[in-house]
């Protein structure tokens, strides 16, 4: 049964985006950065972080691909003709109606404008952790904060996260009906 | 001195959780990303954030506070509101909660082993959680503005701000932060600052009553702007100590001039003179030039006292230089440019003024352009007076090298309850002279205090609360004593008695609570507060000679009087209550033993009930 409510796009979006990304992951490599600025002390959180926290992104990432490839799909109000009453009606106007219906919501809520958006977010925040990856690589021991590699990368990769949170933010969180 | 962080209260359903057999790694990552300390006192972490920018007590909002997979976890509004009240009513243990921030979303529902993978303790969530207009935080803020209007609240949320912003302004917050963001850091030390209740750092004002740290509030509120600001208060209220207060909170303070003229000690011909300088030669006595205080504060700020007393003539020049920034001293033809901020005092009713004999209605205008900031008179903040007394009292010993003293219970309810028209400076005085004629004593009693506070009430003062206070309690007493019972029919009285055992219980227990309330003291290894049990115990009593066991056992005695729940509720009574079994556990056994015997200090009530 389909719950245009609450349906099962937005409860997979609201774990990976808010939870996921915003609620931890956003707010850990924030704290990373006072770390690595010796505004917060605490001895074995980056070496933790970076073999678990970090570690996460790849699957993470994917789960975003996957999650900005459904959305035109999963969230359409054609969706609707799948469900009752409309589901009673017969199939070709089903198919005609349907497809109107979601020609109007693509010109009208500006999907592709949003999917655009987020897949240029992910794939900027995607590039900027290879950097951060290579970086931390590379570290020399012991260089000064201008020359902190890392600390600069994390801070793009931060910065590239929190445009990918607010792009996906802007998804609509219910089937919208045109 | 130790500077005191700001206290917050953060209620969040994912920080706020405790975690069975761990800790919130999520809360301590928010600590490290937002400079706060954690002082919940649950987490065992080894984080250390150098220089933080506020203490912090996280709350989960919900219960359980830490679920394990297969519990259910639900919003619990009114737990969460008694622990908000705990830290702001009840805030003589510890600071008042200088701002609290709220979550928005609070996820309920069962916790599964899915959820629970994720952040231990979370529940998967229920489909009206995320619901803007059904949002839990905005019903707790709904909750927070009704019944404290001057609890400042932030929002600190993942959510847009758009989604929710004109519900959250209608609700009473005052701002929000989101914790997704660059700026989150800056923004939230920013709203602390600007909507926080925080007492002044430097000590120069003491206090933390919520009249008080709200005129705090105002004046750093207005130190962020360059425009001239009227402080109103009664005399001796501390007008020109908020203004250096205001004057430190500008930024940047240091360099800055700080000039102050009392208006009502110039002579009134030289007072032009004064403001905007002279040339040589402008009158009989001008043999140099000389600059005026306007131009001596340029680049600062002028404290302009007692504005009441401005000189009519002087006034349209004044305005010039709040108008256009231009000063030309007397007898001078050029003027010169200056950049001054004034900070004008007074405690008269100046709006009221005839203008043409009394004060210009645009010069007040320019003068309060920034905003006026009202200073409590100190009948309003009763419980900033131990602090203050505490430190006065010191001064004065160290000025006439005085022993020193403890100030009994029985005066500091004097200095409560006297209403002091004035103000802390008239504390002060009175304290001094306390000292001064009686150098050689270790306690401070009412006998020493000067004559003039004899009387409870100041002829002619506007109000005294705690004299009506007591009236109202004379009231209770009387009406329990003159109670009849006569007449009242047999149904009605029925299986009454323990309703009324249970309300007698409860109502000797916030007494109790009340009284030690106002024997919560400051000492150097305790600037928040030290709970005095036996001062307090003497002072419900009214007897000065009762023996501390005495004390303790009337505590042990009330307590084992109730079974309402003001015992579970209030901090001080439980820590009272404590300490008192602490204290007395060997004696109270031998009291119960005794008490088919002779207990030589037995309460007549305990033989009669006994008996």
């Amino acid at each position: 049964m389909l719950d245009i409510y609450h349906p099962a796009w937005q409860r997979e979006r609201a774990a990976t985006n808010h939870d996921w990304l915003q609620n931890r992951f956003l707010v850990a490599l924030g704290k990373w950065e006072n770390v690595r600025l010796g505004l917060v002390e605490d001895d074995n959180f980056e070496e933790w972080f970076v073999r678990v926290g970090l570690a996460e992104w790849p699957g993470r990432r994917s789960k975003m691909v996957s999650l900005l490839g459904r959305f035109e799909v999963e969230m359409s109000p054609a969706q609707i003709f799948g469900c009752p009453p409309l589901c009673s009606c017969d199939a070709p106007t089903r198919i005609w109606l349907s497809n109107v219906v979601h020609q109007l919501w693509l010109e009208r809520s500006g999907v592709e404008r949003h999917l655009s958006c987020a897949n240029l977010a992910l794939e900027e925040a995607s590039a900027r952790f290879l950097e951060l990856g290579r970086a931390l690589f590379a570290a020399p021991r012991g260089a000064s904060l201008e020359q902190d590699q890392v600390l600069a990368e994390l801070r793009r990769f931060r910065i590239s996260c929190e445009q990918l949170a607010q792009s996906l933010s802007r998804f609509p969180s219910m089937i919208l009906v045109v | 001195m130790t500077i005191r962080l700001p206290r917050l209260l953060v209620i969040d359903d994912l920080f706020g959780r405790g975690v069975v057999d761990g800790r919130n790694e999520d809360r301590t990552n928010l600590c490290g990303r937002f400079l706060l300390r954690d002082v919940t006192g649950d987490d065992a972490s080894s984080q250390r954030v150098r220089e933080p920018i506020a203490e912090a007590v996280f709350i989960r909002g919900q219960r359980p506070v830490a679920a394990s997979i297969g519990d259910k976890v639900e919003n619990d509004l009114e737990g969460s509101l008694e622990l908000v009240r705990q830290g702001w009513e009840v805030a003589a243990l510890r600071p008042r909660w200088a701002l609290v921030l709220l979550d928005l979303c609070f996820y309920t529902g069962k916790v599964t082993a899915t959820s629970g993978k994720e952040s231990p303790g979370m529940p998967k969530g229920r489909p009206g959680d995320d619901d803007p207009s059904e949002y839990f935080g905005l019903a707790l803020l709904r909750e927070l503005h009704r019944r404290w209007p001057e609890l400042p609240v932030v929002i600190l949320s993942s959510k847009e701000r758009d989604e929710v912003s004109r519900r959250l302004a209608m609700a009473g917050a005052l701002g929000f932060v989101q914790r997704v963001g660059s700026d989150g850091p800056r923004l939230l030390a920013e709203h602390i600052w600007r909507h926080g209740l925080i007492p002044d750092d430097a000590g120069e004002i003491l206090g933390g009553s919520v009249p008080l740290l709200l005129a705090l509030r105002d004046a750093r509120r207005a130190a962020g702007s360059s425009r001239h600001v009227l402080i109103r208060g009664e005399r001796g209220s501390g007008k020109e100590l908020l203004a250096r207060y205001l004057h430190r909170q500008s930024r940047p303070a240091a360099g800055r001039p700080f000039v102050v003229v009392n208006a009502a000690t110039l002579n009134p011909n030289l007072f032009a003179s004064e403001l905007f300088g002279h040339v040589r030669g402008a009158f009989t006595d001008a043999s140099v030039d000389r600059s005026g205080c306007l131009v001596d504060a340029d680049g600062g700020d002028l404290f302009l006292d007692e504005i009441g007393s401005l000189p009519p003539d002087v006034q349209p020049a004044l305005l010039r230089v709040l108008d256009r920034g231009e000063v030309t001293p007397v007898g001078g033809k050029a003027g010169r440019t200056v950049t001054v901020r004034v900070l004008a005092a007074t405690n008269e009713d100046i709006e009221q003024g005839d203008e043409g004999a009394g004060f210009r209605a645009d010069l007040l205008d320019r003068l309060r352009e920034g905003g006026t900031i009202v200073l409590p008179p100190l009948r309003d903040r009763p419980d900033d007076i131990p602090l203050l007394a505490e430190r006065f009292v010191r001064e004065a010993e160290r000025s006439c090298s005085g022993l020193e003293r403890e100030i009994t219970p029985e005066v500091e309810e004097r200095l409560r309850s006297h209403s002091w028209a004035g103000n802390v400076r008239e504390l002060r005085s009175s304290l001094f002279e306390a000292v001064r004629n009686h150098s050689d004593i270790e306690h401070l009693t009412v006998g020493h205090l000067p004559r003039s506070l004899d009387t409870l009430d100041d002829p002619g003062s506007a109000s005294t609360p705690v004299g009506s206070e007591s009236g109202r309690l004379d009231s209770l007493i009387h009406a329990l004593e003159s109670f009849e019972f006569e007449g009242i029919e047999a149904r009605e009285l029925l299986g009454k008695l323990p309703a009324l055992q249970d309300s007698c219980g409860d109502l000797l227990a916030r007494y109790l609570g009340a009284t030690l309330r106002t024997q919560v003291r400051p000492t150097p290894d305790a600037p928040d507060g030290k709970l005095l049990i036996h001062p307090a115990l003497i002072l419900a009593m009214g007897a000065p000679d009762l023996a501390a066991t005495k004390a303790y056992d009337l505590i042990i005695k009330l307590r084992h009087m109730s079974t309402g729940d003001s015992w579970d509720h209030d901090e001080l009574l439980r820590v009272a209550y404590e300490r008192a079994m602490r204290a007395r556990r060997p004696a109270s056994r031998h009291t119960r033993s005794a008490q088919t015997g002779s207990g030589s200090h037995r309460e007549p009530s305990e033989h009669n009930e006994e008996s």
